[in-house]
């Protein structure tokens, strides 16, 4: 908890937004709550009259039945029927929230720059956020209107307790007081050692999550390591378990001896009452009255405390997600131009964290309209990352990237990557049908089969849309009746074809082949001279044989470039890359093989 | 199926007595004193409210009567009540405090109980969609089912007990409303059941809709797919999707709900009057001089009592059907996984002499009809360097799962040193082999934690890091033993390729005789993959290995090449053999290599 505005602002948005998202439902909904909180005061009042009249009806007198129906409507009755009322009603409230929610959510999710979700705190925050779904912020509110049932409720039955005794009105007061606050120690407590459990908890999660994914069971057993697994688990839980153990042994202790003190008032109260009685001050309905109101209040709090829970925690969460809300967004203004100008990094730097060093250091080189340029180097050296620039994934820390004459900060960042057609190194496996796999890079055309057909040949994934019955419909995952698996080299082609489609004007591979065989690998790389003809390509590779296929290399070195020039010029400049070039090559070399030829 | 139902409700009835002890001996034996305060609890609390509203109604009539010896006796009512309230208190935070603890302990037990269970269900079932949803469900349900089911009967318990003292304490008083109440009873827990079982089939129903949701919501949310999403831009299709899906699984819940909200409140407006009834018979007992007055304050306090106990009687028959399916979801998973993976099988206590043979084995998953492995022959010979090659989808990858008997040929047999693996122990052949996954496991935990996963540290372990060119990313990782990777916990990602380095390692540090790599370099620079196979070669020199691998140019020096082609071998020898022999194998290494010499060959 920040500061008490800020405060004021999560509630002020929690009730706008849920009086804007379903209003009529949450008048009603008020309404009902309102008149509901009387029905108390009024059954205590008519029980106590009955009570009192009851020994009248041996007399001829019939009034009793008069207020025991008052007295039963009004305790039994009506409220089940204002309880099936507000059921209805919230849970048409509930739904209509719960959508909103995760519709915001999804939004805002997806429009946020890809450098500020991968961070590790704002993961935690997504996270956090996505749990809310409407539940915490409709608790939160929830709560507010039970406070405020709960205390008309108390304020109609201390109305009726006024009048037959101001002094066992004042120590009902003073106990539901005292409950109150105890309650909201407890309930504060238990909150705090909850977020302070929440690490602790994921880990646990973590690590039973690890022993049900099907792949990492797979494998495992043949390590014989999945004991390991369990032993992890067991070991988190139990730590957690012991922790728990300690915290609620303590917290019981506390429960006991405020218990006990309740207690003691209460039995004050209806001491108290017993010597009114005999002193004739308070009558037996009175007491009666007494007895079942402020019974029937206590239980009221128990369920209310049960129900709502812990209101730091839900103030808490509800704060997460409208932080989240505000979190900036990737903007859609600036200027339009797409991946057809010439792209110009100008002394470039770029790293992901504070803590870490550069992954690309002081990069200047300029990517040419239709030129085809491939990146090498050794792991780690910053080919990927320097991908994810080229494709306004990141933005540079220092130093310019310029598109045209435009600066990237300046232009409309969707325009730019509409114009883009990339194939990542952890390209997406999507759990749909394989149309929509296609259809995905450019999805404005998904009903046109001829082309995503045709996508699918330049990406030679015409075997696996033919393998299937259905063709392009074919559901891909297992969450489905009919859904098959992929192989991985499957996968990567999906994800070819899927660049294909979008046919952009900038086309970027990242270790397109890594999972294929020597012949897809060659098909794949002819089909991509073929296919980027005119346009500007980039590609990413391991193997120095393909990357002989462009006009120009870039070889990158711990986040620099080290050499720049076509294959030709690199080979006869006798550096990095001709050392990588001929020590792969030497692995292929083969005397009888130019014979033969 | 009803009319079977109905042939067969002993039967029926007999199986849900079954699944109930079965379920209690479960919970037994994970907590039994926990069992035993939770029942005592239920029988306590079914039992005191009728017992304080005799006290009460006691205390009303001795209040006025209002001579000495009745008020004493009123005080003395009411310090009973207090009393038992007291001690009641009290033994509620207790109870409170020990279903807690029981819970906790239920969860882990069951968890660990499935983990363990499906570690032994053998691998081709793994991959199943009708076992991974049978998990999602076990795991999101039915893994609960006992637990659920010792709550609902003990609650049943409990509400039963109060309704019935509740009846012999006043119901001999008021019998016409006892009878209607009874019946408006029966009827509503019948009504609620029916509903109940509405709800559970409708969950069903969306059950596959609910894990399409989740996948699409892994898109949105996820990290992995942040950057095509930003990229393609396909999100307003994708949105439509979701709610269209939403919708469906939203609406037809919501109506249910509300539906079952009218219907229930109508029964309870229905019971509730008969609960007036109670109180207006008592006035005219009163009147006619059968009852005193302090029956009125009796029924008034037991009065919500009873109404909790109807409504939660209700509530619980109406999941009792659900869990029972649950339950027998569960203990069918476990016996048959229990029969059908009893690990049954000699122990394999010498080393691995002599060969490794495969004789005429087909395979095919279960549920498919296409052969993977088509009537194979082969041996695999003790101290052999065996590659395994050929184009995508040739079966490499289930062949190497069959070497390591993770899967069992569906026809033909493979035997070790002359023993089928039928006849072993799954695990002592896996004691033999390590193993490296062409899947990139990365683990959140430690870098050692990670390698060794509570083997036994190995002394090789330092000298192999540096080897694999890991050391200096080691160095990196401020206190390397405890550091956690991958950023969930920790703040260290590792790259693609040191998670494969990970791998690797993870692989060397058991002591295996024989080792199995699976496409090991697929993300590993050239240089490193070098490395990678010299390093191979020394650390499973006298020791047997087979290795899957498209770049072909790094195979050229193990003994034998294997090529695969359609589930069958179709090539077999030395590189230069299978250079000289022209065939596929030898078009394969060329089609790789030739890139490297297009210019030289245009110059010759």
């Amino acid at each position: 908890m920040k500061t008490k505005k800020h405060r004021n602002n999560v509630t002020a948005y929690i009730f706008k937004l849920i009086f804007k998202t379903a209003p009529l439902g949450v008048f009603i909904y008020l309404l009902i709550t309102v008149f509901s909180s009387c029905l108390d005061a009024v059954g205590a009042k008519f029980l106590a009259m009955a009570i009192d009249d009851a020994h009248l009806l041996r007399y001829g007198d019939m009034r009793f039945f008069y207020f025991i129906i008052v007295y039963g409507a009004s305790m039994y009755l009506l409220p089940q029927i204002t309880y099936a009322l507000t059921r209805i009603v919230s849970s048409r409230i509930e739904y209509k929230i719960q959508l909103k929610i995760s519709e915001n959510t999804i939004k805002k999710v997806i429009r946020l720059p890809v450098s500020y979700i991968e961070n590790n705190d704002n993961r935690n925050l997504i996270s956090q956020a996505m749990s809310v779904n409407g539940g915490f912020l409709l608790d939160y509110f929830y709560q507010h209107v039970y406070m405020a049932y709960f205390f008309l409720k108390f304020l109609f039955v201390a109305v009726v307790f006024f009048q037959y005794s101001i002094y066992m009105a004042l120590l009902s007061l003073v106990n539901l007081v005292i409950t109150i606050i105890v309650n909201q120690k407890l309930i504060n407590k238990r909150a705090a050692f909850q977020l302070d459990m929440t690490e602790a908890e994921r880990r646990e999660e973590y690590y039973r999550g690890l022993l049900f994914q099907k792949d990492i069971v797979k494998d495992m057993k043949i390590l014989g390591v999945m004991p390991f697994f369990s032993r992890l688990y067991k070991e988190k839980a139990t730590e957690n378990f012991n922790r728990t153990e300690r915290f609620n042994f303590k917290i019981t202790g506390i429960e006991i001896i405020v218990s006990m003190i309740k207690d003691l008032i209460s039995f004050s109260v209806l001491g108290f009452g017993f010597y009114l009685i005999i002193k004739g001050q308070l009558t037996a309905g009175g007491f009666a009255a007494f007895y079942t109101a402020s019974g029937n209040l206590i239980q009221y709090f128990n369920l209310f405390v049960a129900k709502i829970g812990n209101k730091k925690l839900q103030y808490i969460m509800a704060d997460k997600y409208l932080t989240l809300m505000n979190a900036e967004e990737e903007t859609k203004e600036g200027i339009e131009i797409n991946a057809e100008a010439p792209i110009t990094f100008k002394d470039v730097c770029f790293k992901y964290k504070e803590e870490t060093g550069d992954i690309l250091s002081h990069i200047d080189f300029t990517l040419h309209p239709g030129e085809k340029l491939a990146i090498v180097g050794e792991n780690g050296a910053g080919k990927s990352t320097l991908v994810r620039l080229l494709s306004g994934i990141n933005m540079p820390i220092s130093g310019s990237l310029y598109v045209g004459d435009c600066k990237i900060s300046d232009i409309n960042i969707d325009v730019y990557r509409r114009g883009i057609s990339i194939v990542p190194q952890d390209f997406c496996r999507y759990y749909l049908s394989v149309r929509e796999n296609i259809a995905f890079g450019d999805v404005e055309r998904i009903d046109d089969s001829k082309a995503i057909t045709e996508a699918a040949e330049k990406g030679s994934a015409q075997n696996i849309i033919s393998r299937f019955e259905n063709g392009l419909e074919q559901l891909i995952g297992t969450q489905y009746k009919n859904g098959t698996e992929l192989s991985g080299g499957e996968w990567q082609r999906l994800a070819l074809s899927r660049a294909y489609f979008r046919n952009g004007n900038l086309l970027i591979l990242d270790e397109p082949t890594s999972s294929l065989d020597a012949y897809s690998e060659e098909f794949i790389y002819r089909q991509f001279l073929i296919l980027s003809k005119n346009k500007t390509a980039v590609f990413v590779t391991h193997r120095m044989a393909t990357a002989r296929l462009a006009d120009r290399i870039i070889v990158l070195d711990h986040g620099r470039i080290v050499e720049d020039g076509s294959h030709e010029e690199l080979i006869s400049k006798r550096g990095l890359y001709a050392e990588l070039f001929e020590k792969q090559a030497d692995l292929y070399y083969e005397p009888e093989a130019f014979v033969q030829t | 199926m009803d009319k079977t139902k109905d042939q067969n409700l002993f039967k029926a009835l007999k199986d849900k007595a079954s699944l109930t002890g079965k379920a209690y001996r479960y919970i037994w034996t994970a907590y039994p004193s926990g069992v035993c305060v939770i029942i005592l609890t239920k029988i306590v609390y079914g039992a005191y409210p009728v017992f304080s509203a005799a006290l009460v109604s006691a205390f009303t009539d001795n209040i006025l009567t209002a001579t000495d010896s009745s008020l004493k006796k009123a005080l003395a009512c009411l310090v009973t009540i207090m009393l038992c309230t007291l001690l009641l208190e009290l033994y509620g935070v207790f109870s409170n405090y020990m279903n807690n603890k029981f819970f906790k302990r239920m969860y882990v037990k069951s968890q660990l109980m499935l983990s363990d269970l499906i570690s032994r269900v053998s691998s081709e079932y793994l991959d199943l969609e009708a076992h991974q949803k049978r998990i999602d469900y076990i795991l999101g349900n039915s893994v609960w089912s006992p637990f659920r089911l010792f709550n609902i009967t003990t609650n049943i318990v409990q509400s039963v007990l109060s309704i019935i003292v509740f009846f012999i304490y006043i119901g001999t008083k008021n019998i016409i409303c006892t009878i209607a109440f009874a019946a408006m009873l029966t009827v509503y827990v019948v009504m609620l059941s029916f509903m109940g079982e509405k709800e559970y089939s409708l969950n069903i129903k969306l059950f596959d809709k609910e894990r399409q949701l989740s996948n699409i919501n892994s898109i949105f949310y996820n990290n992995e797919y942040a950057k095509e999403l930003r990229i393609y831009q396909y999100d307003h299709y994708l949105l439509k999707r979701w709610k269209l899906l939403t919708n469906e699984l939203r609406e037809p819940k919501l109506r249910l709900a509300q539906k079952n909200a009218c219907v229930k409140s109508l029964y309870e407006i229905a019971i509730n009057s008969i609960m007036l009834l109670f109180l207006i018979s008592a006035g005219i007992g009163i009147k006619a001089g059968v009852m005193s007055v302090g029956i009125i304050t009796a029924i008034a306090a037991y009065l919500p009592d009873l109404r909790f106990a109807t409504s939660s009687l209700g509530e619980m028959s109406r999941s009792l059907k659900a869990q029972y399916s649950d339950l027998s979801d569960l203990f069918e998973y476990q016996d048959q996984i229990n029969s059908e993976n009893t690990q049954v099988g000699r122990s394999l206590e010498q080393p691995f002499r002599k060969e490794i043979r495969f004789e005429n084995v087909s395979f095919r998953y279960p549920g498919s009809e296409r052969d993977v492995l088509k009537n194979l022959n082969l041996s695999i010979f003790q101290g052999e360097k065996v590659a395994l090659v050929g184009e995508n989808g040739a079966g490499k990858t289930t062949l190497a799962y069959l070497l390591m008997g993770s899967y069992m040929p569906t026809d033909g047999r493979i035997l070790i040193d002359g023993i089928d693996y039928k006849d072993i122990l799954k695990s002592e052949i896996q004691k033999k082999i390590a193993f490296v996954s062409q899947k990139n496991h990365r683990f959140e935990l430690s870098f050692e934690d990670n390698i060794l996963l509570g083997r036994e540290k190995n002394n090789d372990l330092d000298r192999l890091v540096k080897e694999i060119d890991l050391y200096d990313a080691v160095k990196k990782y401020p206190a390397q033993e405890k550091e956690l990777l991958g950023l969930q916990f920790g703040k260290i990602e590792p790259s693609g390729g040191e998670w494969q380095k990970i791998n690797i390692l993870r692989c060397f540090a058991g002591s295996a005789e024989i080792f199995i790599l699976d496409e090991p370099s697929a993300n590993l620079s050239p240089d490193t993959e070098q490395r990678l196979f010299q390093m191979f070669f020394r650390e499973s020199k006298g020791k047997t290995a087979v290795i899957i691998s498209h770049r072909l140019g790094a195979l050229k020096n193990v003994d034998r090449i294997l090529y695969m082609e359609g589930g069958r071998i179709c090539e077999m020898g030395t590189h230069e053999e299978l250079m000289n022999a022209d065939g596929k194998y030898a078009t394969m290494f060329r089609t790789q290599g030739q890139w490297y010499y297009e210019n030289e060959k245009a110059q010759k």
